[in-house]
């Protein structure tokens, strides 16, 4: 009889991309929030380093989360 | 340490959902149901370190616990649970508390050491323990176990969609949330699976008490209270 297996709930380091994903999205703030059409605006922290800010708008296709690009940053 | 002559043998799919077979021995002399696929110093390491965990954890009930080589359950993973079967993987990586808590220093995950990865595992556990028995009193609502997950599910995900798109990242863990959307992205079944297994590394250092008492809920479904107040 064949066994019933199941994918499993494993822990793991995050890949490359999920790293760099993660490390932007560490500069965001609370104030983050999704419009009426699911898109998210960032709003980074007062102090995001402008590399972060480029990454952001360099590496949308990572992002996890529907977005255009739109982010602000804490005055 | 001492083992078993007999093996058994353990299939499960790993990161990739290639089969993978190891078989194990188990552990003598330890009160604790351990299973390993080598003797090498390495495994029996990692058997000590889980030894250390559990020993702290005595008041939890434990499923059996298998070390396998890091390459079968996927190079950069730590443990899993086969909810299947009912069994926790632990990769030999780590074969000593200073090895795994300097790794878990700078993780991104809300563990940063042994006890609390094991309470991780453990929250998966629950979870899928909870979902069992969640089908089996609703058996005739629902096609499969996943269907009744789904709805079971369904609170704690409406919960979390409310809040701010980096609520995760924020409240949990980094892990939590690259897990989530990762999860949503593909339609997957388990969004909230390692949300919950992320709370309950750490329940204390979680500052929404909200999603706290959700997933509290959640994890005692059909469980009966004893005379002393406290779940069976």
């Amino acid at each position: 009889m064949e066994e019933k297996l199941a994918p499993m709930d494993i822990l793991r380091d995050l890949t490359p991309t999920e790293k760099k994903m993660a490390n932007i999205i560490s500069w965001a703030t609370q104030k983050t929030y999704e419009d009426k059409d699911g898109y998210v605006h960032v709003v980074f922290k007062k102090n995001t380093p402008k590399k972060i800010l480029r990454a952001y708008k360099n590496n949308l296709d990572i992002m996890l989360f529907k977005t255009e690009g739109d982010y602000t940053v804490e005055k | 340490m001492d083992y078993l002559a007999l093996k058994k043998q353990f299939v499960f799919l790993d990161h990739r959902q290639a089969l993978v077979q190891v078989h194990a021995s188990k552990v003598k002399n330890t009160k604790f149901d351990i299973w390993t696929e080598g003797k090498s110093k390495k495994y029996r390491g990692t058997v000590r370190l889980l030894e250390q965990g559990l020993s702290e954890l005595q008041d939890e009930k434990f499923p059996p616990i298998v070390v396998v080589a890091a390459s079968k359950l996927g190079g950069k993973s730590y443990s899993s649970y086969d909810h299947v079967k009912d069994v926790i993987y632990f990769s030999d990586r780590f074969d000593s508390k200073e090895k795994l808590e300097e790794t878990l220093k700078n993780s991104d995950f809300k563990a940063r050491n042994i006890v609390e990865v094991l309470r991780h595992e453990l929250g998966h556990k629950k979870h899928w323990d909870s979902v069992k028995r969640y089908y089996k009193a609703h058996q005739s609502r629902y096609n499969d176990i996943n269907e009744a997950k789904h709805n079971l599910d369904a609170k704690l995900e409406r919960y979390i969609a409310k809040q701010n798109p980096i609520y995760l990242a924020q409240t949990v863990s980094i892990y939590a949330y690259t897990s989530y959307l990762e999860a949503k992205a593909v339609l997957s079944l388990s969004t909230v699976n390692e949300i919950i297994a992320e709370v309950c590394a750490n329940e204390e250092k979680i500052k929404d008490k909200t999603l706290v008492r959700l997933i509290e809920r959640e994890l005692n479904y059909g469980r009966k209270i004893s005379t002393d107040g406290y779940f069976a």
